[in-house]
């Protein structure tokens, strides 16, 4: 049970650590911006707490001491600077190496641990220096500017700067009750999931006039009410008198405070636990925000009647004369606080409502993927069912029978279309983590790089953008590798110092099309075929365009890298990140612009799981060609076969078009037919034809993989069950018509 | 020499226990000059018996015909206790913010 929670906690720290990473990232660009700093500090703070919770204590002694570092910056003892960030950055990343292990920390890890506290450490022993000396600098009549600028019409008199200072005797007293500071650890955040349900409260606070006398600070009391939700505050100062008259331990400011949160009405009972005996605490519920969204809030007129500020008469007469009530309250000797804080009161509640809507709005629960996959799998097996059900009931002609039938259809493509949607993930996840990539790697070439991404909301697949981010990592790596030149370079050719890389997605049908382009050096063509040839890959006479060229980078053996996880290799294979892309269905092609460039252009099909399909029939056997590939179908008669003299190539309205015998390919079994039909497909720019006995039509394909000892094979991505039971292959359009091509040649 | 303007530089917590002294020091100065400057920025913690004094101060000041001004910088803890309590809609940066929130709220 305890794994269970220590497994979901991971997951949830995955999260964080990247919310962390970026919002560090953030911060890195805008150093002095306040938002960003609590944020990185919230994050490392939420860690710390449930790291300690579920029993993961090296991690939350770690974090904590990293917190306390962030904590300095927050309260601007400490300056973020690139060795803040960059010890932070790698504070984070052995965080995520701590809440891998599935043992206790050993030697290595604790020693990685306490070095990096030790240079934490050393920033902040460093900065406390520094403090001083700003502390110092506080002391300057300068840092009161209003006062220089008075003394200036007077002169001589600066000299009284600061000469009456009182308590200068009797520092560091500590107050009654003063506790800790708001917003500090005493209170732990509470997770918006373990919580019930919203209600907007009116707290009525009147501390009594001695409360002082046992060490309460009210002002902190009602400073927690801001830990249980958003809550408005309106201090009533109306019973404060002049100085002269004013007794300082006595207590006469009151309060109105507008609360909304789902920790009930006993949590802001214990907030006033100790109080609540002698001060005036009314605590009513004014608002339900989760099930009264149709009717506005009250009037300001009914709020002002309900407290008792004003009677109902004055509330008509105001509306008779169609003034406005507070206006006329007040000049009726309302105190104005009354009437601000019923303003402040409708305000709040209308303010919450709208949160919560769109809080209810993006709720979202977790579920663990491999459930999703297995809920994938069953509407699979569904709608293969389905088509077994379809293909049963036409032969029984029964017309219940097919309205049923119909019926049915409609709510499994529902059904398949949601569950789908559900594994559709935005691609922006992936993007994040290459800002990390990009800035590591600049650093370590001696380059200044920056990533921009365009298009993260793009959806994408989870499989799909699970096995993209290899190949997208080694492009990139590749474009700031061979790509961006050194800010010496770039200068020199009149570029800014900064290279670009410009990351970008888009829907385009069935596809999603990514760019990764660079502004940096370009391709040199005749480089390229140089490598080429001394590589062995095209032998030195063959002629090639510069588009040829390009694409060499492609061709296996070009690059020395083996393996596409290889990433602290240099010069990653290209072609490597060619074959994942087309295993994943896409395709890759490059351009490039001497001086100005390179970018690569990936076109991806959406999912993975489901896909639309022509079926297609070779002797005994059955296939299916994907159809975001297919252009068209064509006859190709007997005749026209014997007139081409075995090249394969067809006339195809003014077009040369070669086609490939797939029986031939697949060694299919008996006659070949008189009439054969070509499937058109899209070969990169190219179309290509395969002949087939068959079409036989249009057919919604659940993808199966083929087992391991299959995986391997040229041309087949996959498999599916068709609607008798049977199974037919899934055809890779791109790299059967790669094989095939070069064995014809 | 009739000096025309003081600074009063509260330190340290200042809370309920020091409040009756500061007033003192305060009511010397309404009576001795037309304009008396608070600097906060030495002020490490507060409570609610500080907030009092300050509107108290605020109401003596206009009573007697008196400049009061609020000037330096606030430190964090008070800064957010002032706008937790409801004092200020934004944590207040300086004294100037401070006195701009105070003000706008009496008005």
């Amino acid at each position: 049970m305890i794994d269970k929670f220590r497994d979901n906690f991971r997951e949830e720290a995955e999260e964080l650590l990247n919310n962390l990473e970026e919002a560090l990232l953030r911060l890195e660009d805008n150093p002095r911006d306040a938002d960003e700093i609590s944020s990185v500090f919230r994050c490392m703070h939420t860690i710390k707490g449930s790291a300690g919770m579920f029993g993961f204590l090296h991690v939350s002694e770690f974090a904590h001491s990293v917190e306390t570092v962030l904590d300095d910056v927050r309260a601007e003892k400490l300056t973020v600077t690139q060795e803040l960030i960059d010890l932070t950055l790698s504070a984070r990343d052995h965080i995520r190496t701590l809440l891998a292990l599935d043992d206790e920390p050993g030697a290595e890890e604790r020693a990685q641990s306490q070095q990096l506290i030790e240079r934490l450490e050393e920033l902040r022993a460093g900065a406390s220096v520094g403090a001083e000396a700003r502390a110092a600098e506080t002391l300057d009549p300068d840092s009161v500017p209003d006062l220089a600028a008075s003394t200036a019409e007077d002169a001589g008199v600066a000299a009284s700067a600061g000469r009456v200072a009182p308590g200068q005797e009797a520092p560091g007293q500590e107050a009654p009750g003063a506790g800790q500071a708001p917003g500090g650890s005493a209170v732990p955040p509470r997770s918006e999931a373990d919580v019930g349900h919203a209600a907007t409260y009116r707290i009525q606070f009147e501390p009594h006039p001695e409360i002082y006398r046992n060490g309460t600070n009210p002002l902190q009391l009602v400073a927690e009410l801001h830990e249980l939700g958003d809550c408005t505050l309106i201090p009533y100062l109306d019973r404060v008198p002049k100085l002269s008259e004013f007794e300082p331990e006595r207590c006469l400011i009151r309060f109105d405070a507008f609360i909304t949160t789902r920790e009930g009405m006993s949590a802001i009972r214990d907030v006033f636990m100790f109080v609540e005996g002698d001060s005036k605490v009314v605590i009513d519920e004014i608002d339900d925000p989760e099930t009264l969204q149709e009717e506005p809030y009250k009037r300001l007129g009914e709020i002002l009647t309900e407290r008792g500020v004003a009677k109902p008469e004055d509330i008509e007469a105001a509306v008779r004369n169609q003034r406005r009530i507070g206006e006329m309250l007040v000049d009726g000797g309302v105190d104005p606080h009354y009437v601000k804080a019923a303003v402040e009161e409708q305000e709040h509640v209308q303010r919450s409502r709208q949160k919560l809507q769109h809080e209810l709005q993006a709720q979202s629960i977790r579920v663990s993927s491999e459930k999703l996959d297995s809920l994938v799998d069953l509407v699979g097996e569904l709608v293969t069912l389905q088509a077994r059900l379809a293909q049963t009931a036409s032969v029984f002609a029964s017309p219940e029978l097919n309205t049923v039938v119909e019926s049915f259809e409609r709510v499994t493509d529902d059904l398949r279309d949601n569950t789908m949607s559900v594994r559709m993930l935005p691609i922006g996840t992936t993007f994040s983590k290459f800002k990390r990539l990009v800035r590591d790697l600049a650093n370590d070439l001696g380059k200044l790089a920056v990533i921009e991404t365009i298009g993260g909301e793009t959806e994408l697949d989870k499989t799909v953008i699970e096995r993209l981010n290899d190949p997208l990592v080694h492009i990139i790596r590749n474009s700031l590798d061979h790509g961006i030149e050194k800010p010496a370079a770039r200068s020199a050719r009149g570029k800014p110092e900064t290279g670009v890389i410009r990351l970008a997605a888009e829907h385009s049908g069935a596809h999603v099309l990514i760019t990764v382009a660079d502004d940096g050096a370009g391709l040199d063509a005749e480089r390229v075929r140089q490598v080429a040839v001394e590589r062995g890959v095209i032998s030195g006479s063959e002629e090639l365009s510069t588009q040829e060229c390009y694409e060499l980078i492609f061709a296996p053996g070009f690059s020395t890298a083996e393996s596409v996880s290889n990433v602290s290799g240099r010069g990653v294979g290209m072609d490597v990140v060619k074959r994942e892309i087309e295993a994943l269905g896409g395709s890759v092609a490059i351009e490039s612009a001497p001086g100005e460039g390179t970018t690569m252009r990936l076109a991806i099909p959406l999912t993975l799981a489901i896909i639309d399909g022509l079926l297609v029939r070779l002797g005994g056997d059955k296939y299916v060609v994907p159809l975001s590939a297919v252009e068209e179908c064509i006859e190709l008669r007997k005749e026209q076969r014997q007139l081409d003299g075995g090249r394969r190539m067809l006339n195809n309205r003014g077009e040369v078009l070669p086609y490939v015998e797939l029986r031939r390919v697949f060694k299919a079994a008996g006659e070949r037919p008189d009439i054969e039909q070509i499937v058109v497909v899209h070969n990169q720019d190219d179309l290509i034809g395969f002949v087939v006995d068959e079409v036989i039509g249009h057919y919604q394909t659940v993808i199966k993989n083929l087992g391991r000892l299959y995986r391997e094979t040229d041309g087949i991505s996959g498999a599916t069950i068709l609607g008798d039971g049977s199974v037919a292959l899934i055809l890779d359009t791109q790299r059967l018509a790669t094989v095939t091509i070069a064995e014809y040649t | 020499m009739a000096e025309t303007v003081t600074v009063l530089t509260p330190r340290g917590d200042v809370s309920v226990a020091r409040i009756a002294e500061l007033q003192e020091h305060i009511l010397d100065a309404f009576k001795r000059y037309p304009k008396v400057v608070l600097n906060l920025s030495r002020i490490e913690r507060i409570d609610l018996a500080f907030v009092h004094l300050l509107y108290a101060a605020k109401r003596e000041a206009e009573a007697r015909g008196v400049v009061l001004r609020l000037n330096g910088r606030l430190s964090r803890e008070p800064a957010e206790l002032l706008q937790r309590g409801g004092f200020c809609k934004q944590v207040p940066a300086n004294g100037q913010e401070l006195e701009q929130a105070l003000v706008e709220f009496e008005g």
